[in-house]
C-alpha cells in the first residue's frame, strides 16, 4: 500500500505533496449521575492528501481510500492553480523513514470493556456517596491511533499512539447555588493511569461542597499565587499560543512585537514546550509533517529565544522547523500547536511565595481558558484569600484576565516543584478541538492581576 | 447495511442506524492572500440497539464493516440504561426546504475573485490590517432507518462565511469579525463590509472606563452566549438530572415580559431547519419563553420517557454519539428599539460586539463572566472609543429581568436569530 502511494506521489507535478492515513479505535465511557450516558467502542478511519505550491495549500480529506488517486490529483491541481503568480516555500527538513510500534505495558486495547466500566462506576459511586453532592460526571477515554505519513520528499513514517485518561466532576447543590469541581488524569503511558485516584475523588467531593459556602470573590486587582495546574494553563493560554509562529509569520507588525531577544519577564522566567517528554499527553516522535519533535525554549532567563513552527512558518521567518505541526485528525490540515508546555521551576518554597502577600488569592486549577493572543482569560476551579501571608477563607468565581505582556513581567516568584498535567480533552485552535496536550509548572506568584467577581 | 437489520432481528433486537454523508468545500484566505482550498468528504454511521430493554451504541466510519459496529453495540448494551421509548415506525412530516441547489452552483474561482475584491476594498481604508476570509459550502445527507420499518432521509446545504480584520492599534491586538451562515448561497455584502470598517475605525480610539453598574447594549453577535445560558436551563436533560435552575418553574414568569424565544426547527431557510430530528421524530416550532414565561423544555425520546413526557423533536447527535436534547433555530422576537436609539439613550455605558471567555463560567446556573474583547464606551448618547481590560459579570436570569429594550432587526448569528438587547444595571469591571 505504501509503495503504491509512493508511486502515485512521484507521478504528480507539484513542488510538495503528502498523504496522511489514520486508523483510530477508541472507547468512550461517560456516566452522569447514576446513568450511563455514553458507551462507545468506535472505529474512525480516514486520510487526507495535502499539496503545496508557491505559498498556497490544498487539502482533500476522505474516509475511504478507494479514491486516493483522484484526491491526489485534486489536491495537486488546486494547489498548482492557486499558487500561480505567488511565491513561498517550505523550510528544509530531513526525510525520515521510520516505524514506531507501541511498546507499552498496559495497552488499553488489551483491557476488557467490563474492567473499564467497573473502574468508571466505582469512581462514580464514590462521588455520589455524599449528602450535598447532587450529581457527578465521570469520563473515561482511550484512543489507539496508527498514523501513516508519506510525502514526495521521501518521508515514510508509521507511528502508533495510545491516549488514555479519566476525569471526574462532583456537582454540589444548595437551592439555586450549584458548584462543581473537576480533576482529570491522562497521558500516553497506558491503562494504569486510571487506577489509584480515590483520594483525588474525595478531594473533589469536599471542594464542591465547600464551594457552596464560599463567598464570591470581590472584583479587583490582586496578587495571585497559582498552583501548578493553573500555572500550566497560564503558560499555555497566555504565552503558548503567542509562540505559535504561523500567525506571526504572516504579519510584519507582529514580528516586531515578538522579536527574538526581547525581554518578556524577569530573569527567573523560563518557558519551554517539549514534545519529547516520555509518556506525556502531548508527546510524539514525529509531527504531522514528518519533522521530529524537540525541546523548544520559548523564553529563557526572561528573554524571548524561540517559537513553535511548521515548515511553512519556519521558512517565512528564516528559522528552523521545530516539529510542532499537528492536526487533530485526518479531516484537518496540520497547523502550529503546542505539545507539553511548562514554566521551568525556580527555587522558592510555597511558604516563601505567600509570605510577602498581604491581600492576595491562592488560585487552584483552571476551568479552561481562552486567549486572544494579547488578552487571556480563565477561571480557577477553587481559590482561597491570602491575608498577611496566610491562607484564610475559600472564595469562588475567580476569573482572571489580563494582558500577556504585562502579566509575564509581573511574575516575581517561581516555586521549586514542577508538576505536569495531561488529563483529557485538550487545546482548541482554528476549529481543531480537542488536541491532546499537557501543561504545567511550579507554583508561581503574579502581581497585579485583574480578577472579575462580584462588584467591588 | 440492511443485512445488519436481519442479523439484529434474528437476535431479537431492535436496531436503529443513523447515517451521515457529505462534502464540504472551504476556501481560505489568510493575511490578505489566498491560502488554501479544501475538499472534505465525510461519512459515518452510529448504531443504536435495544436488547432486552437496554440501550447499546457504537459508531464507525467504515460503513462496509457495519457488522463490527453492531457487535460492539450489542456488547455495550450489557451496561446500558433501560430504554424508555420505542423506536418510531412512521412519520408525519411538514415539508420544509433544506437543500438549495444554488450552493452547488458556486464556483471556487468566483469565490476567490470576490474575496480578493473585498480584501482590496478593506485595505484601502485600513492599509495596515490583515484580512482573513473563510468561505465554506457544505452539502450533507442524513438517513435514519430502524428495524421497525422507518427509513427516512433528507439532504441539506449550508454556506458559512467568516471575515476577520486584524490590526494592531497602539500595541493592542484587535480582531473585528463577522460570521454569516445560511442554507442557501450567501456572501459578504457591502453593508457587512461597512459595518466591519466602522468598528475598525471606532477601535482606533481607546478610552478608560470606570467600574460599576452600567447600561449595556449586547449586539446580536454576543447574544448567543446569553441565549445559550437560557437554553441550557430549558434543556430536558438538565431538567431530568435535576440541575436546571428552571426546575418546577413551568408557566412562571422568569424574565422580562417583552422577551419571547422560540426553538423553531421549521423556520423557513433556517440554518438548523430540518423535517425531523435525529431520531426520526417530526420537527416542531416550540415556545421556550413567551412574554417572559417559561413554556416548554426540550426533549428527545429517552429523556421524555424518563420524565413521562413526549419528545419535542429536539434530538441532536453526531454520527458518533447518542441523541441528546438540543436546540435547533433559536428565534427571539424583535422589539421596538433601533441600535442608534439605544446608543442615544445611554448616559454612561457600553456597547458590546465580541466577548472572550463565554464558556468559562457556570452558564447552566446563569453565571455570566466575560472579557469584552470588542466593546465601545458610550457617554451622553455618543460612542467615545474602545474599552480594554473590561469584564462583565453577572447572572443571565437577573440580566434578562433588567431589560430596557429589544432591537428591531433580527439577523442570524449561526442558528441564533436574535436582535440586540439593551439592559440596565449590568456589572462592569474595568
Amino acid at each position: 500500500m505504501r509503495e503504491k502511494i509512493r508511486k502515485m506521489l512521484s507521478k504528480v507535478r507539484i513542488p510538495f505533496i503528502e498523504v496522511h492515513l489514520e486508523e483510530r479505535q477508541g472507547v468512550l465511557i461517560r456516566y452522569v449521575g447514576k446513568e450511563l450516558e455514553l458507551l462507545n467502542q468506535y472505529v474512525d478511519i480516514g486520510g487526507n492528501v495535502r499539496a503545496f505550491s508557491n505559498g498556497v495549500w490544498s487539502l482533500a480529506s476522505f474516509n475511504s481510500s478507494d479514491e486516493l488517486k483522484s484526491n491526489i490529483d485534486f489536491a495537486a491541481k488546486q494547489a498548482r492553480l492557486g499558487g500561480k503568480g505567488n511565491k513561498g516555500k517550505l523550510a528544509r527538513t530531513k526525510p525520515y523513514v521510520d516505524e514506531i510500534n507501541l511498546k507499552i505495558k498496559d495497552n488499553p486495547r488489551d483491557v476488557s470493556i467490563d474492567e473499564k466500566v467497573r473502574v468508571v462506576k466505582a469512581y462514580n459511586s464514590q462521588i455520589l456517596k455524599a449528602k450535598k453532592v447532587q450529581s457527578s460526571r465521570v469520563l473515561y477515554e482511550d484512543v489507539f491511533q496508527r498514523r501513516f505519513y508519506i510525502n514526495s520528499e521521501g518521508s515514510d513514517i508509521v507511528e502508533e499512539h495510545v491516549y488514555c485518561g479519566i476525569g471526574f466532576t462532583a456537582i454540589a447543590k444548595d437551592g439555586a447555588n450549584i458548584q462543581m469541581i473537576s480533576k482529570s488524569f491522562g497521558d500516553t503511558s497506558g491503562f494504569n493511569i486510571v487506577y489509584g485516584h480515590e483520594e483525588a475523588v474525595e478531594e473533589v467531593k469536599k471542594d464542591a461542597v465547600d464551594l457552596l459556602k464560599a463567598k464570591k470573590v470581590k472584583a479587583g486587582v490582586y496578587t495571585i499565587i497559582a498552583d501548578p495546574l493553573l500555572t500550566g494553563v497560564f503558560a499555555h493560554e497566555a504565552f503558548g499560543h503567542l509562540s505559535e509562529a504561523d500567525f506571526i509569520s504572516k504579519n510584519k507588525n507582529m514580528q516586531k512585537i515578538m522579536k527574538l531577544g526581547r525581554k518578556f519577564g524577569r530573569k527567573s522566567l523560563t518557558v519551554i514546550d517539549d514534545g519529547t517528554m516520555k509518556g506525556m499527553r502531548g508527546s510524539y516522535k514525529y509531527d504531522d509533517e514528518g519533522v521530529p519533535s524537540q525541546k523548544n525554549y520559548l523564553i529563557k532567563d526572561g528573554k524571548l529565544v524561540g517559537r513553535l513552527h511548521s515548515r511553512e512558518s519556519a521558512f517565512r521567518l528564516h528559522e528552523r522547523p521545530t516539529g510542532n505541526a499537528r492536526a487533530i485528525n485526518y479531516r484537518f490540515p496540520p497547523i502550529v500547536r503546542m505539545t507539553n508546555t511548562y514554566i521551568k521551576r525556580g527555587n522558592m518554597s510555597f511558604d516563601d511565595l505567600i509570605r510577602d502577600v498581604d491581600n492576595g488569592i491562592y488560585a487552584v486549577s483552571a476551568l479552561g481558558g481562552q486567549t486572544e493572543l494579547e488578552m487571556f482569560t480563565f477561571s480557577s476551579g477553587k481559590a482561597y484569600m491570602i491575608k498577611n501571608g496566610k491562607i484564610v477563607s475559600m472564595v469562588r468565581d475567580v476569573i482572571l484576565t489580563g494582558n500577556v505582556f504585562e502579566t509575564l513581567k509581573n511574575i516575581d516568584g517561581i516555586g521549586s516543584e514542577l508538576k505536569m498535567h495531561g488529563g483529557l480533552g485538550g487545546c482548541g485552535k482554528d476549529g481543531q478541538f480537542p488536541l491532546p496536550v499537557s501543561d504545567g509548572g511550579p507554583h508561581i506568584r503574579i502581581r497585579n492581576v485583574v480578577v472579575g467577581g462580584k462588584k467591588g | 447495511m440492511f443485512k445488519i437489520f436481519d442479523k439484529a432481528k434474528r437476535k431479537g433486537l431492535k436496531a436503529e442506524i443513523y447515517l451521515t454523508k457529505g462534502r464540504e468545500f472551504p476556501v481560505i484566505f489568510k493575511s490578505n492572500k489566498f491560502y488554501n482550498a479544501e475538499k472534505k468528504q465525510f461519512e459515518g454511521m452510529g448504531i443504536r440497539i435495544i436488547k432486552q430493554g437496554k440501550l447499546g451504541f457504537a459508531s464507525t466510519t467504515k460503513i462496509a464493516d457495519a457488522e463490527v459496529a453492531l457487535d460492539a453495540s450489542i456488547d455495550a448494551s450489557r451496561f446500558g440504561e433501560r430504554a424508555r421509548f420505542t423506536l418510531p415506525t412512521s412519520l408525519k412530516v411538514k415539508p420544509v426546504r433544506t437543500f438549495f441547489d444554488s450552493v452547488n452552483k458556486v464556483e471556487t474561482n468566483r469565490i476567490k475573485h470576490d474575496c480578493n475584491s473585498i480584501i482590496t476594498q478593506i485595505r484601502k481604508e485600513e492599509p495596515e490590517s490583515k484580512v482573513d476570509i473563510t468561505y465554506s459550502r457544505l452539502e450533507k445527507t442524513l438517513r435514519i432507518a430502524n428495524t421497525e420499518g422507518l427509513d427516512i432521509t433528507y439532504s441539506k446545504t449550508n454556506v458559512t462565511v467568516y471575515v476577520q480584520i486584524f490590526k494592531i492599534i497602539n500595541g493592542s491586538f484587535t480582531w473585528i469579525y463577522k460570521v454569516k451562515s445560511s442554507p442557501d448561497s450567501r456572501f459578504i455584502t457591502q453593508k457587512d463590509i461597512s459595518e466591519l470598517l466602522k468598528n475598525a475605525g471606532l477601535a482606533n480610539e481607546e478610552v478608560k472606563l470606570e467600574s460599576g453598574q452600567k447600561n449595556v447594549i449586547f449586539m446580536p453577535s454576543v447574544m448567543p452566549i446569553i441565549l445559550r445560558s437560557l437554553t441550557l436551563g430549558t434543556n430536558g436533560k438538565n431538567l431530568q438530572k435535576g440541575s436546571s435552575p428552571l426546575k418546577d418553574k413551568l408557566n412562571k414568569r422568569i424574565i422580562d415580559n417583552r422577551i419571547t424565544i422560540y426553538d423553531d426547527a421549521l423556520l423557513e431557510k433556517g440554518v438548523e431547519t430540518r423535517p425531523f430530528d435525529t431520531e426520526g421524530v417530526s420537527s416542531k416550532r416550540i415556545a421556550l419563553f413567551k412574554n417572559g414565561v417559561l413554556k416548554n423544555f426540550l426533549f428527545d425520546l429517552q429523556t421524555a420517557g424518563l420524565l413521562g413526557k413526549k419528545s419535542t423533536g429536539s434530538a441532536i447527535r453526531g454520527y458518533n454519539s447518542l441523541p441528546v436534547p438540543g436546540v435547533s433555530n433559536i428565534v427571539v422576537s424583535p422589539g421596538v428599539w433601533s441600535v442608534p436609539d439605544m446608543i442615544k439613550d445611554i448616559k454612561d455605558g457600553i456597547i458590546v460586539h465580541h466577548v472572550l471567555g463565554g464558556g468559562q463560567s457556570n452558564l447552566l446556573s446563569g453565571d455570566f463572566s466575560c472579557n469584552v474583547s470588542l466593546g465601545f464606551a458610550i457617554k451622553n448618547g455618543r460612542i467615545l472609543g474602545r474599552v480594554k481590560n473590561t469584564m462583565i459579570a453577572g447572572n443571565v436570569y437577573d440580566m434578562m429581568r433588567n431589560l430596557v429594550g429589544i432591537g428591531k432587526k433580527v439577523p442570524n448569528v449561526g442558528y441564533y436569530y436574535t436582535p440586540a438587547f439593551y439592559l440596565k444595571s449590568v456589572n462592569v469591571v474595568s
